[in-house]
C-alpha cells in the first residue's frame, strides 16, 4: 500500500524521525501554563507588523517600541522589571499576525501585543479568549471600543474623526466643494467615506468614490477617471510612495484640484518630501507632529525623542513619523504599565482607560491625549495644516472633534 | 516485514493522540496546521503524483472549503461538523467545474489556468466583502469543546485533526491501490496506454479534480477552524505556491510524504523567522531548492543503479510519449 | 472620449511593457520547455540594479546598459546553475524550481535595498503632451516606443543573424540541431540570458509608475501569463501584441465594466487565459503545437 518496499521503510523511518524530534523540541505541558510577571522576571511585549512586503515601511514602528522601552529600562525599568521588546514580521498578512500574536501569548507569555493596521482586527478574538490586552496601531472605525473585545485598546484617533474635522474646513470655506475618495480598497475606505458624509456639510457633498485594490501603485487610470468629473476636492488614501507619485501626476496632467490627504501616510519624509513642487497647497489634518518638518527641528520633546532614539534604536530614522507613532504607542502604554506596578490584564485595562495628559511627548502644542470611552481612543484633537513646500503650516485653530459612539460590535 | 508493517500504523496514531496531553497548546496549534495541510497536499498527490497534473490553484480550494466552514457556521448558525461537510461538498462541486477544462488543457497550460484561479480568489472574496466580511475577514469564534470533556479548544481541535488526517490518509492508501488509482497511474505514463485500457484520460482528469478539490475543502475547513478568524490573505498565491513546495518536497505520492511535506511548510518559515532579519525568506527559498536537488541527485543514482524504474515509481512525467520512448531506449540500452 | 484616450493610451503603455516581460517568459518556454515563475522576480532585480547604479552616479542609459549586460549574465548564469540540473525532471520540479527562484531573487532584493517602495523619477524626462482630454507623458510615450524597439532588434537578431538560426533551431529541435552542429548548450544559455535582459528593459521602464519595490513585476504575473497565452508560442509579436491587448482590457474592463472594479483586476486577464485555451490553444498568433504539450 506504501508503494514499493524501499519508500515504505523509508516513510516509516522518517515519521519515527519526525515524531522523536518534535518529542524532543517541545516543553511538557505542565511547565508552560503559568504567566504571571510579577515574579521578578521581565515584562514582555509582543509587537507584529510588517518587515517585508508592500507595507515594510511600516517596520519602524517596531524601532519606536525598542527604542522608548529602551530608555525606560536604562531609568530602572517599570516597577522594578525590565521590558522586554519581542518583535515579528507579519508582512501585513493577518494569517501570520495571528500566528504572531499566539506566539506572543502560548510561547513568551506576553503580557501585552501591540499590532499595526486592520489585519489586527482578525487577532481580537484570539487575544479576547486568552485575556492579554492588544493595542492596535489602528485607525478602523470597526476597531473602537467595544463589549465584546475588551481586551482590544487603539493608539491613532478613529480616522473618522480626522476627516470629520478637514471636511468641516473644507465645507466652510467652499461651500459647493464636490469631493472625490480615492483610497485603498478596505475597510479603511468605508471609515474615511463614513467620516466625509458626517463631516461635509450645506453643499460640500461626497459625489465619487474610486477604489483600488492594495497592490497597484499605478493610480493614474483613477485619477484619470476622477479629473473626468467635476470634483474639486480629493482626498487622497494611499501609500505613501504611491501617495507621491499620485500628486506628481496630478500636477504633471495640470488638473486643478484640491488635494487632501491623511496624516497617517503623508508625513514629509515619506511622501511630501518626494513630491517637490507638486505637495504646495496640500492639505491635512493632524495631531502628531511631523518629526521631518522644520518647525520642530529645534523643540525641546523632539530633541529628547531623537535621542532617545539614536542611543536606544541606532540606525533607525527619526524622521519617519512611524518611529514617532510607535515611540508614543510605547509611551502611552509605559504608563499604564507604571501605574497598574506591570501587571498585564485587566489592572492594565483600567491604567490605560485613566490616561489623560497634556505633556506628552510627540503632539502638537495643546493636543490632549486621553481615553474617551465613547470610542475608545486617545485622540479627538485635530489641527487643519496645509503644507507649504517644506513644512505644515497650521490653519485656524485647534479642534476637539466629539467622539462617534460605536454601533456595536 | 509485514508484521512490521501491521504494527507501525496503529502505533503511529497512538502516539500522536497520546500526544494531546504531552504537548504544550501552541505546540499541538502547530501539528493540527499541520495535519489540516497534509489533508490538502494528499489530495495534491492524487492530482500531481498519480494523475500526472500540475495544479497552482489548491488554494482557492481550500479557500472554497474555509470560508465556506465559516460562513455557515457564523451566518447560518450550522454546526461545526456539518458545515464542514457541506463546505467539502461544495470543494467538491467547484472542483469538478474547476476540472472541466482539464478535458481540452492539459499539462502546463492548465496549471496557467489554475494559477489565475489562485489569484482571483483572494480578490474575488474581497469583492464580494458583505457576504465575506471583505478584506479584514469573518470573526469566527474559536470552535467549542463539546460534551465537557476536560479538554482545551485546542487539544480538541488537535484530535479532531489527528482523527479526520487518519481517517483521510486510510481512504487515500486504498484508492491509490485500486482500480481507479492504477487507472490514474496509466494516465500519468501515457494518454494512449490508459485509452487503449479502456481509461479516457480526460474523465479521470475532471474526476480527479474532483476528490482532489473535495480533500482540499475539508483540509481547509479543518485549517480554518483552527485558525479562527477568516481572512483573504490566508488563501493567497503564495500558499498555492506553498503546498505544491509541500508535495514537491514529500515525493509527491506517498501518505507520509504529505505529512511530511506539510511540516516542512509550517515549521520552515517558524523556523527562519526566528532567524531574526537575515532573510528569512531566502532561506525557506534555498531550503526549497536543497531538498529538490537532493531528491533529484538520489532518484538518478538509485536509477543508475537499476533499482528504481525511473518511469513508474517516483518520477512524475506527464503525457509525452516522445520522451517516453526515448527514455526507454536509454533504459534498455 | 477624453477618458477612452486615456486609459487606452496608459493601458498600451503598460501593455507594452507586460507583452516585453511576456517575450522574455516566451523566449525562455521555446527554448528550454520551462515555465519561469521567477521572471517577473528577475526583472524586478535588474530593475533595482539600474537604479543602484543610477544613485552611484551613472547617467540614465548607461545604468540601463549596465544592467542589462548585469542580467544577461545572470540569466545566463542561472540557466547553468539551477536550470540544467533538473533540466530532464517532471516539468513540477522545474516549476517549483523556479517558483523557490521567485521567492529567493525577490528575498534577496529584500535583504540588500529594503522592502520600502522607492520612488524613481521618469526615464524619459517629464514633459506631457494634450490630445483632446486625455494627457500623454513622456514616460508613456518612451515606454512604448522602447517596446517597439526591443521587439524589432530581437526580430532583427532571431531571424537574421545567424546566432538566431542557431537559436531558433535549438528551440525547434534539440537533438536535430545539435546533429547539424550548433552547440545547443550555449543556445539554452543565451536564450535565458537575452530574457533576462528583456525583463530588465522591462522592469527598468515600469519603475517610474509602478514605484520600485520587490514585488513590483510579480503583481503583473497573470497578466504576463495572459499576454504570453494570447500572443501563442513562437510569435515574439503576437505576445508584445497580446501584452497589449492586455494592458488596455483590463484598464477598459475596470473605467466601464462595475463589476471589475479595482480589486477584481485579475479577473480580466484570468478570463483571457481560459478563454484563449479552450477556444484556440496555440493563441492568436502561435504556431499549432509540436512536441512539447
Amino acid at each position: 500500500m506504501f508503494g514499493t518496499r524501499i519508500s515504505q521503510r523509508r516513510a516509516v523511518g522518517a515519521l519515527v524521525c519526525l515524531t522523536a524530534a518534535m518529542t524532543s523540541l517541545t516543553a511538557c505541558r505542565s511547565s508552560s501554563s503559568d504567566s504571571d510577571s510579577d515574579s521578578g522576571g521581565p515584562i514582555v511585549v509582543g509587537v507584529t507588523v510588517p518587515q517585508s512586503g508592500a507595507l515594510a515601511s511600516y517596520g519602524v514602528i517596531a524601532k519606536g517600541i525598542q527604542a522608548y522601552f529602551g530608555s525606560v529600562n536604562a531609568s530602572g525599568g517599570i516597577s522594578g522589571h525590565k521590558v522586554e521588546v519581542k518583535v515579528l514580521d507579519d508582512g501585513y498578512q493577518a494569517a501570520q499576525s495571528l500566528n504572531n500574536v499566539r506566539k506572543f501569548v502560548q510561547q513568551d507569555h506576553a503580557s501585552l501585543v501591540v499590532g499595526f493596521g486592520a489585519i489586527t482586527s482578525a487577532d481580537r478574538d484570539y487575544m479576547q479568549s486568552a485575556k492579554v490586552p492588544l493595542i492596535a496601531i489602528n485607525g478602523n472605525a470597526d476597531m473602537n471600543r467595544s463589549e465584546k473585545y475588551s481586551y482590544i485598546r487603539t493608539e491613532l484617533s478613529d480616522q473618522r474623526i480626522d476627516v470629520i474635522a478637514d471636511a468641516k474646513a473644507t465645507s466652510a470655506a467652499h461651500p459647493d466643494a464636490k469631493v472625490a475618495l480615492l483610497s485603498i480598497n478596505s475597510d479603511i475606505a468605508d471609515t474615511l467615506a463614513d467620516g466625509l458624509t458626517r463631516g461635509l456639510s450645506g453643499g460640500a457633498k461626497l459625489t465619487q468614490k474610486q477604489l483600488y485594490p492594495a497592490t497597484a501603485t499605478d493610480l493614474t487610470a483613477y485619477v484619470n477617471k476622477l479629473k473626468s468629473t467635476d470634483v474639486t476636492d480629493v482626498f487622497i488614501n494611499a501609500a505613501a510612495p504611491t501617495l507621491a507619485a499620485t500628486m506628481k501626476y496630478i500636477h504633471q496632467i495640470g488638473w486643478k484640484v484640491r488635494v487632501h490627504v491623511f496624516q497617517n501616510n503623508a508625513s514629509i519624509a515619506a511622501a511630501m518630501s518626494l513630491v517637490g513642487n507638486a505637495a504646495t497647497g496640500a492639505i491635512s489634518s493632524f495631531y502628531f507632529k511631523d518629526p521631518a518638518d522644520p518647525r520642530w527641528a529645534s523643540d525641546a520633546d523632539m530633541e529628547k525623542y531623537r535621542d532617545i532614539v539614536g542611543k536606544y534604536a541606532a540606525g533607525t530614522d527619526a524622521n519617519n513619523l512611524f518611529t514617532l507613532v510607535g515611540f508614543t504607542t510605547a509611551e502611552a502604554a509605559a504608563d499604564a504599565l507604571g501605574r497598574s506596578d506591570g501587571e498585564g490584564g485587566t489592572k492594565f485595562l483600567d491604567a490605560w482607560d485613566k490616561i489623560d495628559s497634556t505633556t506628552m511627548i510627540g503632539y502638537l502644542p495643546g493636543v490632549r491625549v486621553a481615553y474617551d470611552p465613547i470610542d475608545g481612543r486617545l485622540f479627538h484633537s485635530e489641527q487643519i495644516v496645509e503644507f507649504d513646500g517644506k513644512s505644515w503650516q497650521p490653519v485656524g485653530d485647534l479642534q476637539t472633534v466629539p467622539a462617534i459612539p460605536s454601533s456595536g460590535q | 516485514m509485514r508484521t512490521s508493517r501491521r504494527f507501525a500504523t496503529p502505533v503511529m496514531v497512538l502516539l500522536c493522540v497520546v500526544l494531546t496531553w504531552i504537548l504544550s497548546d501552541y505546540q499541538l496549534y502547530n501539528l493540527t496546521q499541520v495535519g489540516a495541510l497534509a489533508i490538502v497536499v494528499l489530495g495534491l498527490n492524487l492530482l500531481m503524483g498519480h494523475l500526472g497534473s500540475i495544479s497552482a490553484g489548491h488554494s482557492a480550494l481550500m479557500g472554497v472549503g474555509g470560508y465556506g466552514t465559516v460562513l455557515l457556521t457564523t451566518r447560518a448558525d450550522v454546526p461545526g461538523p456539518f458545515a464542514i461537510v457541506l463546505a467539502t461538498l461544495a470543494t467538491c462541486v467547484a472542483g469538478l467545474i474547476v476540472g472541466l477544462p482539464a478535458l481540452r488543457i492539459r499539462g502546463l497550460s492548465f496549471a496557467l489556468v489554475t494559477l489565475g484561479l489562485a489569484i482571483v480568489f483572494p480578490e474575488l472574496v474581497i469583492h464580494f466583502s458583505g457576504l465575506t466580511g471583505g478584506a479584514n475577514g469573518l470573526a469566527s469564534a474559536p470552535v467549542a469543546v463539546p460534551f465537557g470533556l476536560a479538554l482545551t479548544q485546542v487539544q480538541w481541535m488537535y484530535l479532531v485533526v489527528a482523527v479526520s488526517l487518519a481517517v483521510v490518509v486510510f481512504g487515500f492508501l486504498l484508492v491509490a491501490s485500486s482500480a481507479y488509482g492504477r487507472g490514474l497511474d496509466a494516465v500519468r505514463v501515457s494518454e494512449d496506454l490508459a485509452n487503449s485500457c479502456g481509461v479516457s484520460p480526460g474523465r479521470a482528469g475532471v474526476l480527479t479534480f474532483g476528490v482532489s478539490a473535495a480533500l482540499a475543502g475539508f483540509g481547509g475547513g479543518l485549517y480554518q477552524l483552527s485558525l479562527g478568524t477568516a481572512t483573504p490573505d490566508t488563501y493567497s498565491f503564495s500558499l498555492s505556491l506553498s503546498l505544491v513546495f509541500a508535495s514537491v518536497i514529500g515525493g509527491m505520492r506517498g501518505a507520509i510524504g504529505a505529512i511530511v511535506g506539510a511540516a516542512f511548510i509550517i515549521y520552515a518559515p517558524n523556523y527562519t523567522a526566528s532567524l531574526g532579519n537575515h532573510g528569512p525568506q531566502l532561506i525557506y527559498a534555498l531550503l526549497i531548492l536543497a531538498v529538490v536537488y537532493g531528491r533529484r541527485v538520489i532518484e538518478l543514482l538509485r536509477a543508475r543503479r537499476g533499482t528504481v524504474d525511473l518511469r513508474v515509481d517516483t518520477d512524475v512525467t506527464p503525457a509525452e510519449p516522445a520522451r517516453q520512448a526515448t527514455a526507454s531506449a536509454a533504459q534498455r540500452s | 472620449m477624453g477618458l477612452l484616450l486615456q486609459q487606452l493610451v496608459s493601458g498600451i503603455a503598460s501593455g507594452m511593457m507586460i507583452g516585453l516581460l511576456g517575450m522574455a517568459l516566451s523566449t525562455v518556454y521555446q527554448g528550454t520547455g520551462v515555465l519561469n515563475f521567477g521572471q517577473g522576480a528577475l526583472a524586478t532585480a535588474s530593475a533595482y540594479i539600474a537604479w543602484h547604479l543610477q544613485q552611484t552616479g551613472w547617467p540614465f542609459w548607461w545604468s540601463f546598459v549596465g544592467s542589462l549586460v548585469v542580467s544577461f549574465a545572470l540569466g545566463w548564469l542561472i540557466e547553468r546553475v539551477l536550470i540544467r540540473p533538473v533540466a530532464d525532471a517532471p516539468e513540477l520540479t522545474i516549476l517549483v524550481v523556479t517558483a523557490a527562484l521567485l521567492l529567493g531573487v525577490t528575498a534577496v532584493v529584500g535583504m540588500i535595498w529594503g522592502y520600502d517602495a522607492q520612488a524613481v523619477s521618469s526615464s524619459f524626462g517629464d514633459h506631457v503632451w494634450h490630445l483632446g482630454d486625455a494627457v500623454v507623458t513622456a514616460q508613456q510615450v518612451g515606454t512604448a516606443a522602447a517596446g517597439l524597439v526591443a521587439l524589432v532588434i530581437l526580430h532583427l537578431v532571431l531571424h537574421r543573424t545567424s546566432l538566431g538560426l542557431k537559436m531558433r533551431a535549438s528551440a525547434m529541435n534539440r537533438k536535430s540541431a545539435a546533429y547539424l552542429g550548433v552547440n545547443t548548450s550555449r543556445m539554452l544559455g543565451i536564450g535565458w540570458g537575452l530574457a533576462a535582459a528583456m525583463g530588465a528593459a522591462a522592469g527598468i521602464f515600469s519603475a517610474p509608475v509602478s514605484q520600485l519595490n520587490p514585488d513590483m513585476m510579480t503583481n503583473a504575473l497573470l497578466m504576463t501569463f495572459a499576454a504570453l497565452v494570447l500572443g501563442g508560442v513562437g510569435s515574439l509579436g503576437g505576445v508584445m501584441i497580446g501584452g497589449v491587448i492586455v494592458g488596455v482590457s483590463t484598464n477598459l474592463g475596470f473605467t466601464y465594466l462595475p463589476f471589475i472594479s479595482g480589486d477584481t483586476a485579475d479577473v480580466v486577464p484570468f478570463v483571457v487565459i481560459l478563454a484563449i485555451l479552450l477556444l484556440r490553444p496555440q493563441g492568436l498568433f502561435g504556431r499549432e503545437s509540436g512536441a512539447r504539450s
